[in-house]
C-alpha cells in the first residue's frame, strides 16, 4: 500500500484535510449526542402503562349546580354508554395514567407520624375499573361492591386499597402485603386487600413511575373511561359524546377523546424534541457528505496532471481509485479520533448544564463505522472520476 | 471599482453554479437551523411586561416543612405558592401600590339556562388590582373595585374572543352570563392580551394563553372550590371540611405585588418578614427566615421557564452552524485556489493585494447575503413545523423584525468569517509560479 506518499501529500496540503477532519469530528459529536438523547426519550415513551390504552376513550362530565345522587347518575351514564354498539365496559375514575393531572400522597408504615413514608400516586374509581383498564390482580382480591363509596365526605379516608406490585415492594419489601395497613399522616390506616401487576402514574417526570394505589371512592366530577373495540376507537368518540349530552343537556360534557391522543399530548414535547434532533442530525450528515464530495472533486481537479502522469507511467485505474479512497479514509479516521474526544466533551457539558443523560460508550463504534461508510461513499464519485482521467492529459498543456 | 467587483463576483458565481449553490446552501442550512432554535429560545426568554417588570414582584413565603426545603436546589428555596391565611394577611397590607392573590379554576359557562349548552371555560379568580398591576388593556368597561372584592360580587371580566363568541363583539358591559348556575354581570371586556410567557401562573402551562374570564377571588372561595393546578401540602393535618382546607398549610395561591421604589420594596419586605415572625410565635414558619420578592425576570429564571431542551437545541444548532461554516471555508478555498492562475495574471498586471482582497470579499459578501435570505426562508419553514408540533407554541415560534435582522447579520458575519482564510490565501499567492505554468 502507498500510505507514506498519501500521508506526505496530505501533510503538504493540510488545510483541506483539516477542514474535512474537523467537520467529521463535529458531526460525530452532534450525531452521537443527538442519537443518545433520541433513544433515551424513545425509551421513556415506550414504558408500558399497565393498561390497554389503545382500547380506551375518556370523557369528562360535570353536573352544573344542584345536588345530584352520584351513584344513580353514574350508574345511569354507564348503562347508556355500555348499550352503545362497540363499547365493552365503562368505569368512573379520578384520573388516568399519563393524563398529566392527578394526586399523590405519602403514606406511613405505621401510625407513628415519624415512621418511614412512601410516595404513591393514587387513583379513585368504581368496581368497573379492573375490567375497563385491563388491570391484572397478582395477589389478594379486587374491591367488593359494598366497599365502593360514592360521594365520600370531605377528608374521608378509604378503608381498603389495592397497591401496584411496585408500591407494595416499596412499603413491605418481600413480605406479604395482604392484610397489612398503610397510614395517612394523621395516623389512619388503610388495609391492603390486593396487589396489581402494573399501573403507571398520571405523570412521568417525577417519582417512581409505577408506585401507585387504587382507592374505592367515586366523586361526581370524575371522568368516564370507556373500553371499546380498538378498530372503531376514533369513530366512537363523537357517538359517546353525543350520548352523554343526550342524557342531560344541562351537564358539561368536555374533552372526550381517545386515551392515545391524551398520551401523545403528554409526550408532545419529547416527540417534538426527537423530531428536531433527527432533522438536525440528518442535515449534519448531508452537509458533511456534500462537503466531502466538494473537496474531493476539487482535489481531483487540482491533480489532474499528476494523475495523468501516474497513469502514463503505469498506474492502473484501481490504483488511482484506491489512492483517493485511502486518502479519504485517513482523513475520516483522524476526524473520528478527534470526534471521540469531542463527543465526550460535549456530553459532559450537556450533563452538567442541562441534566442530560450520560453518554453510553456502546454508540461510539456504531457511529464511527457509519461515518467511515459515509466518507467512503462520498469519495467514491470523485475518485471514480479521477480514475477515468486520460493518461494523455499528462503530455498536454492546460 | 465596487461595481466592477460585483460584476467579477457575478461572473465567478455563474461560472461554478453547483459550487456556489453548495456554499449558499451550506450557509442557508446553518442559518435556518440555528435561527429556528434561537427564535424559540429568544421568545421563551422574553419579558412579558417590559414597562414595569422590575416593579412587579412574585411573593414567596417559606411556610414549608421544618424537615426539608420545598426546593432542594441552591441550598433550599421557599415554595412558589402561598397558603390561604398568608395570602389574606398580605392582602390586608396597604404598602404595595397594587396587590393581587389569584388562582386558576374552570367554570361551566353559558349565556343563559334556556337552551344553550354549558361549555368549560378557564377562569382566573383574583383581585381587582390584577388589571392595573399587569397593564391589562380594556376594550370596554374596566375591572372591579375593592368593594366587589370584599363582597365577592358576582361580576366578571371577559376576553375579547369570548366577547366575540357570546356577544358578537358588541360592548357587553352590563350584560350577564351564567357560570356554574349563577348569574354574573359583565363589567369589562379585555382587548387582545397575551403575555408571553404567562408569568403570573407558571403552574398551569408557562406558555398557555391568558384566561378569557376573570372573577373576584372570593367567589370560588365562597363556592368552596379548590384551584386547578398544583396544591401542595407537607403537614399531616386532618382536613375534613373546606374551612379546614383553607386554614391548612397547603400552598396553592399565586401572589403578586407592585412596589414602585426601593423604599416601598424594603418596607414590604419587612412587613412580610414581620408577618412570618409573628406566625412563628404561633408555631408556623419554622424554617430559617427566607421570604422573597422576585421581580418578573427573576421569577421566570427561578421557575426555569426556558427548558433545558431549548438550551440544548441552541447548543447543537450552533455546532451545526460551525460545521456548515467549515464546509463553506473548504468549498471557498477550493474555488479561490482554482482561480490562482487568473489572480496571478491580475497581480502581474498591477493589481495590488488589497484589490484582490476587495474583489474576493465582494464575492464572499454576495454569498453571505444570499445564504442569509435563503436561511431566513428555511427558519420560517422550521418555525411553522415547530408550531405544529407543540400545541402551546402557536404565538411563541414567530420571527419578528429583530430576529430577521439577526439572521441576515449572522449570515453575513458567518460568510465573512468563512471567507477570511480563503481570501487571505488567494491574496498571498506568488504571481510568478502561476504565470510560469500558463
Amino acid at each position: 500500500m502507498e500510505f507514506r506518499p498519501i500521508l506526505s501529500t496530505l501533510l503538504r496540503n493540510r488545510t483541506g484535510a483539516l477542514l474535512i477532519a474537523l467537520q467529521i469530528a463535529l458531526t460525530m459529536a452532534v450525531v452521537i449526542n443527538s442519537v443518545f438523547i433520541i433513544l433515551d426519550r424513545a425509551e421513556t415513551m415506550r414504558q408500558p402503562l399497565g393498561i390497554d390504552e389503545e382500547a380506551l376513550i375518556v370523557a369528562h362530565v360535570i353536573s352544573v349546580g344542584g345536588d345530584v345522587d352520584v351513584r344513580s347518575v353514574t350508574e345511569q351514564d354507564i348503562r347508556v354508554l355500555e348499550a352503545i354498539d362497540g363499547v365493552e365496559r365503562v368505569a368512573k375514575i379520578s384520573t388516568m395514567p399519563l393524563s398529566n393531572s392527578g394526586s399523590s400522597s405519602t403514606y406511613h408504615l405505621s401510625e407513628e407520624p415519624r415512621s418511614p413514608t412512601v410516595g404513591v400516586a393514587y387513583y379513585e374509581g368504581d368496581m368497573n375499573v379492573l375490567e375497563t383498564l385491563g388491570l391484572e390482580i397478582t395477589r389478594g382480591r379486587w374491591f367488593r361492591d359494598e366497599e365502593i363509596i360514592y360521594d365520600p365526605d370531605e377528608g374521608a379516608v378509604p378503608a381498603v386499597t389495592i397497591l401496584s406490585d411496585s408500591a407494595a415492594k416499596e412499603f413491605f419489601g418481600d413480605e406479604d402485603p395482604l392484610g397489612r395497613f398503610i397510614y395517612t399522616g394523621t395516623g389512619r390506616g388503610i388495609e391492603v386487600i390486593g396487589t396489581m401487576r402494573m399501573l403507571s402514574r398520571p405523570w412521568y417526570n417525577w417519582g417512581n413511575f409505577y408506585d401507585t394505589a387504587l382507592m374505592p371512592f367515586v366523586e361526581g366530577n370524575y371522568q368516564y373511561v370507556i373500553r371499546v373495540d380498538p378498530a372503531r376507537r376514533e369513530a366512537l368518540v363523537p357517538v359517546i359524546e353525543q350520548a352523554l349530552v343526550d342524557i342531560d343537556p344541562d351537564r358539561l360534557v368536555a374533552r372526550t377523546r381517545t386515551h392515545l391522543e391524551t398520551i401523545a399530548n403528554t409526550y408532545a414535547r419529547d416527540i417534538a424534541m426527537n423530531r428536531m434532533l433527527s432533522i438536525v442530525m440528518l442535515l449534519v450528515v448531508l452537509i458533511t457528505s456534500l462537503g466531502i464530495i466538494g473537496l474531493a472533486s476539487f482535489s481531483v481537479a487540482q491533480r489532474r496532471r499528476q494523475i495523468g502522469t501516474r497513469r502514463a507511467i503505469g498506474a492502473r485505474r484501481y490504483h488511482i481509485l484506491r489512492y483517493f479512497l485511502v486518502e479519504n479514509w485517513l482523513i475520516t479516521s483522524g476526524g473520528i479520533a478527534l470526534g471521540l474526544v469531542l463527543s465526550f466533551v460535549v456530553n459532559h457539558f450537556l450533563v452538567s448544564e442541562y441534566n442530560m443523560p450520560k453518554l453510553d460508550a456502546i454508540f461510539l463504534p456504531l457511529v464511527a463505522v457509519g461515518l467511515w461508510f459515509i466518507g467512503l461513499l462520498a469519495t467514491l464519485g470523485p475518485a471514480r472520476n479521477a480514475a477515468t482521467i486520460d493518461p494523455a492529459i499528462a503530455t498536454r498543456n492546460v | 471599482m465596487t461595481a466592477y467587483y460585483f460584476r467579477l463576483a457575478w461572473i465567478s458565481i455563474r461560472r461554478n453554479p453547483l459550487l456556489t449553490c453548495l456554499m449558499i446552501g451550506a450557509i442557508a442550512l446553518g442559518i435556518g437551523v440555528s435561527m429556528t432554535t434561537l427564535t424559540l429560545y429568544y421568545v421563551m426568554s422574553s419579558n412579558p411586561l417590559p414597562a414595569k417588570s422590575e416593579r412587579v414582584f412574585a411573593v414567596q413565603l417559606d411556610t414549608w416543612s421544618p424537615d426539608e426545603p420545598y426546593y432542594d436546589r441552591d441550598g433550599g428555596a421557599p415554595p412558589p405558592l402561598l397558603t390561604y391565611p398568608d395570602a389574606m394577611a398580605l392582602m390586608a397590607s396597604d404598602i404595595p401600590t397594587y396587590q393581587a392573590t389569584m388562582m386558576h379554576r374552570g367554570f361551566a359557562a353559558r349565556l343563559d339556562t334556556s337552551g344553550s349548552r354549558p361549555e368549560r371555560i378557564g377562569a382566573r379568580a383574583t383581585y381587582g388590582d390584577f388589571f392595573a398591576m399587569f397593564d391589562v388593556p380594556f376594550l370596554y368597561g374596566s375591572g372591579w373595585d375593592r368593594q366587589a372584592d370584599e363582597r365577592a360580587d358576582r361580576v366578571a371580566v371577559i376576553g375579547r374572543e369570548t366577547n366575540n363568541k357570546w356577544f358578537g363583539g358588541e360592548d357587553s358591559v352590563g350584560r350577564t352570563i351564567n357560570l356554574d348556575d349563577e348569574v354574573f354581570r359583565i363589567v369589562g371586556v379585555i382587548d387582545n392580551w397575551r403575555p408571553v410567557p404567562k408569568f403570573y401562573d407558571l403552574n398551569n402551562g408557562g406558555f398557555s394563553d391568558a384566561e378569557q374570564l376573570f372573577v373576584p377571588f372570593q367567589v370560588p372561595i365562597q363556592l368552596e372550590y379548590q384551584a386547578h393546578g398544583n396544591t401542595n401540602c407537607w403537614k399531616p393535618e386532618i382536613i375534613e371540611s373546606y374551612a379546614q382546607f383553607l386554614q391548612s398549610e397547603c400552598v396553592w395561591l399565586q401572589h403578586w405585588v407592585q412596589l414602585d421604589d426601593a423604599e416601598q420594596k424594603a418596607e414590604f419586605q419587612s412587613f412580610i418578614d414581620g408577618h412570618a415572625l409573628e406566625q412563628r410565635e404561633l408555631g408556623r414558619f419554622q424554617r430559617p427566615l427566607d421570604n422573597r420578592l422576585n421581580d418578573i425576570m427573576q421569577w421566570l429564571d427561578f421557575r426555569r421557564v426556558v427548558s433545558a431542551d431549548n438550551a440544548l437545541l441552541v447548543v447543537l444548532s450552533m455546532m451545526f452552524l460551525v460545521i456548515c461554516l467549515l464546509n463553506t471555508v473548504g468549498l471557498m478555498l477550493a474555488k479561490f485556489i482554482n482561480r490562482a492562475p487568473l489572480v496571478g495574471v491580475r497581480r502581474a498586471l498591477g493589481a495590488s493585494r488589497r484589490d484582490v482582497i476587495q474583489q474576493h470579499a465582494v464575492e464572499v459578501l454576495l454569498i453571505g447575503v444570499a445564504g442569509g435570505i435563503v436561511g431566513l426562508g428555511l427558519a420560517w419553514i422550521g418555525l411553522i413545523a415547530v408550531r405544529s408540533w407543540y400545541d402551546d407554541y402557536e404565538y411563541l415560534a414567530r420571527l419578528d423584525p429583530f430576529m430577521v435582522l439577526t439572521a441576515v447579520m449572522l449570515a453575513i458575519v458567518a460568510a465573512l468569517i468563512a471567507g477570511l482564510y480563503p481570501t487571505w490565501r488567494i491574496s498571498h499567492i506568488q504571481p510568478a509560479i502561476h504565470l510560469k505554468t500558463q
